[in-house]
């Protein structure tokens, strides 16, 4: 019984999963067809899918050519994507950390209350503060900069919530040891804190570049240039002009994630879950 | 041990990524030309060929350079150069040879008009429709 009952979870895992998996490979596979075949394959004219076609009718290497020779404007989108990112996350992870630890071990007036306003900060949706993040960053002269993106994430309270639960329950008693010692703030910080929150950080690293990466909404707000979009704006707009080309473009900008997530997601554990690693 | 070989390789392969995007970012467009054929070209002119020379006339007759036409007898074929989506493309036309002096052929084709830029030399064979690259005199 046990046994049958397992077959069949296992069955609806593996399905699930397929469903997951399948936009995956279906762009990767996509990304092997010839663009005639793509602009037959996606023909809206009709208001519906022509076709899903998983098998190229000829597997050629087109859309990478297109994409890594003939069309650099989305190379260009691509690194626009990174100068975006990886300062963000960088920013975030530097910025959270130390404030995580303030909030968590050390005790300050209105400590508890200034916390809490974080957590509102957190249930805000986006779209409630763009237009006042609009009008700070125009006073500030940061539009059409790449900084009015990378400090409003900078600063983010995401982060900060996330990597207090880990701190938390670090006990105080190995804080209080290094006081003893004559370790100052930063020192505990670095050597005692940090060492122990690795999982959380590389939670934090995954979840804020997978954020900052596939971001559309700031950019098209705060830019007026077109040419500082990143590729998660153009690959939206990609429909009304390289159509042919945009399962390639795809798989170029997956690349990156995956890689990141292959290398940090054995070190990602719950916040939530006190580790004695 | 494991996980520290999947940590290394996923880094590298990063980084490569990382520096194959930055190279054919700035490399592109030169890799692209040197992967198609480059190509010179020349304007075509109406004219007839006669005793005293070379003359202008209103007919579908064009003096084309010897080098630019393909083929033997009295058909061969020339490439026009055309302008589309930001590149150029080289169309194959078929032209019927009515005489020569050895530097120019006489030719009659309906699909050239006066003003068309025809190939004359390229670095690599062609076929009709190719992409091409247009090197400047």
């Amino acid at each position: 019984m046990k046994k049958t009952k397992n077959i069949f979870k296992y069955i609806l895992l593996i399905i699930i999963t397929l469903v997951f998996l399948f936009p995956v490979v279906y762009m990767l596979a996509a990304s092997f067809m010839p663009e005639s075949q793509v602009n037959t394959m996606l023909d809206f004219t009709n208001e519906e899918y022509k076709s899903i076609e998983l098998i190229p009718e000829k597997a050629t290497g087109e859309q990478y050519y297109q994409v890594f020779f003939r069309r650099p404007q989305y190379l260009d989108k691509f690194w626009n994507s990174v100068i975006m990112t990886f300062p963000t996350v960088i920013g975030q992870t530097v910025v959270s950390a130390m404030a995580a630890f303030a909030f968590a071990k050390l005790n300050f007036p209105f400590r508890d209350k200034l916390f809490f306003v974080y957590i509102i900060l957190l249930i805000l949706p986006l779209q409630v503060t763009l237009v006042p993040n609009y009008m700070v960053l125009e006073n500030l002269n940061l539009l059409n900069n790449f900084l009015a993106v990378i400090l409003p994430g900078t600063f983010s309270a995401f982060g900060i919530c996330l990597l207090r639960q880990s701190i938390k329950y670090i006990p105080d008693s190995s804080i209080e040891a290094a006081r003893i010692d004559g370790a100052g703030y930063f020192k505990i910080f670095t050597q005692i804190i940090l060492p122990q929150i690795k999982g959380g950080l590389a939670t934090l690293v995954l979840l804020t570049f997978i954020d900052n990466w596939n971001i559309v909404e700031q950019p098209l707000i705060y830019f007026e240039d077109e040419g500082m979009y990143p590729l998660s704006v153009t690959l939206g707009d990609i429909g009304n002009s390289d159509f042919g080309i945009i399962f390639a473009c795809g798989v170029m900008f997956m690349v990156v994630p995956l890689l990141i997530f292959a290398y940090g997601h054995k070190d990602i554990d719950s916040p939530f879950i006190s580790t004695d690693k | 041990m494991k996980k520290d070989k999947i940590k290394r390789v996923s880094l590298v392969l990063g980084i490569l990524f990382l520096l194959v995007v930055l190279f054919l970012t700035y490399f592109s467009s030169t890799i692209d030309a040197m992967l198609i054929p480059n190509v010179k070209t020349t304007e075509v002119m109406r004219g007839e060929l006669s005793e005293e020379g070379y003359y202008y006339n209103q007919q579908d007759r064009f003096l084309i350079p010897v080098k630019a036409v393909s083929g033997f007898g009295e058909t061969g074929t020339v490439f026009v150069i055309n302008w589309i989506d930001g590149d150029y493309y080289a169309n194959e036309i078929e032209v019927q040879i009515i005489g020569s002096d050895g530097m120019y052929y006489e030719v009659y084709a309906s699909g050239l008009h006066g003003g068309n830029r025809i190939i004359y030399s390229t670095s690599k064979s062609l076929t009709d429709v190719d992409r091409v690259y247009v090197v400047e005199d």
